[in-house]
């Protein structure tokens, strides 16, 4: 305690040892004044507490469900690029090349039987194939076609969008 | 009703649940949430004065905390270092507001403006004779208070609503004592000021 208003309010608010408080009371030249300071500062607690009082919580539940749901979702978040990224671990990367190569095989084998003609009675692809979409629910917006060939009896599934393979799926 | 979210055995030590949470343990972050969310919250309106704004900073607040946990050396008491997150919140939430009346308020100016060795003395409040007056003189203390600067407004509420202690409240502001008890001489004098006519005329 330094100056003198620091001073003042310690002993306002009774924070003073008693040594503090006399030596402080000492050096005032008008003890009924500071006194005064001391029953105005009471007043001025008693009406901010009545004032000022405890707000209550409405839905404590529902606070506790929002901000626990913001961070699972902010982990959600950061974990997704890093799994994604540099420190995907090797067998993951494997399984991603795998797919990937797998995707590129049937799509070519598919052409080859499908879309070049071999002949008059070649079946042409529209003709032949049906194609179904489906929805990934993946916030990443994954998407998979596949296409099915009648004529060569092949199936050829291809996503699209899926930057990595979880790991319940990954080749190991 | 949120069942998402397990539970962890509410008699944990405060220390349990703090090094859990650190440990990235959800169920033990929302006991502490559950601990200490009324506090929080009822800190952060008495501040703020809105229940949404309220609502939301105190929300915010302990998802800071949750991020900041990893830092939290455990030198000062969890709730004091979470009222510090809660208190910079909405002193950052003020400034930004910028709320009606509100003019900088520094100690210089305050000096100026509360003379040190001007003498208040409030006559005798009695109890309150009706609710009318009672909300008439809530309207006027509020209006008071929002003519402090976000600093000083914090500093007298910890002390004089929260009844904090000065290192706590230092704590929270993240100040020197000295600071929180010269905020506090110069907000009480400049609250004296505003409020003089209501303690003569009550």
């Amino acid at each position: 305690m330094k100056t003198p208003e620091e001073r003042q309010t310690a002993w306002i608010d009774d924070a003073l040892s008693p040594e503090e408080r006399a030596a402080f009371e000492a050096g005032q030249p008008d003890l009924s004044a500071l006194q005064a300071e001391k029953v105005a500062a009471q007043q001025l607690r008693s009406l901010l507490q009545k004032t000022f009082v405890p707000a209550t919580l409405a839905s404590p539940d529902f606070f506790n469900h929002g901000i626990m749901e913001a961070i699972a979702k902010e982990e959600a978040a950061t974990a997704k690029p890093s799994n994604a990224g540099r420190g995907l671990p090797w067998f993951l990367q494997i399984g991603r090349l795998a797919w990937a190569g797998v995707a590129l095989m049937a799509v070519a084998a598919l052409l080859t039987a499908n879309m070049i003609p071999f002949g008059e009675s070649g079946p042409s692809f529209d003709a032949q194939a049906q194609v179904e979409e489906m929805k990934v629910a993946e916030p990443g917006g994954v998407s998979a076609v596949a296409f099915y060939a009648t004529s060569s009896d092949l199936t050829v599934l291809w996503i699209d969008g899926m930057e990595y393979v979880p790991a319940s799926h990954a080749l190991n | 009703m949120f069942a998402s979210h397990p539970l962890v055995n509410p008699d944990l030590e405060e220390n349990e649940l703090v090094a859990r949470s650190q440990r990235g343990d959800h169920a033990a972050f929302n006991e502490l949430v559950i601990r200490y969310r009324h506090k929080a919250y009822a800190m952060i309106y008495n501040m703020v004065r809105n229940e949404q704004d309220a609502w939301d900073l105190a929300q915010e607040g302990f998802i800071r905390a949750w991020k900041s946990l990893p830092r939290f050396k455990g030198d000062s008491a969890f709730f004091t270092w979470l009222y510090r997150i809660m208190t910079n919140a909405a002193i950052d939430w003020m400034r930004k507001k910028q709320v009606a009346g509100f003019k900088e308020f520094d100690d210089r100016v305050a000096e100026l403006e509360a003379d040190p060795t001007s003498v208040l003395v409030p006559k005798a409040v009695e109890a309150p004779e009706k609710q009318m007056r009672n909300r008439e003189i809530g309207e006027r203390i509020q209006a008071a208070i929002n003519q402090l600067s976000p600093e000083h407004r914090a500093v007298i509420l910890l002390k004089e609503v929260e009844q904090l202690q000065y290192n706590e409240i230092a704590e929270s502001v993240g100040c020197s004592i000295g600071t929180v008890m010269s905020r506090l001489f110069y907000a009480r004098k400049k609250l004296q000021v505003q409020l003089k006519d209501l303690y003569e005329n009550t």
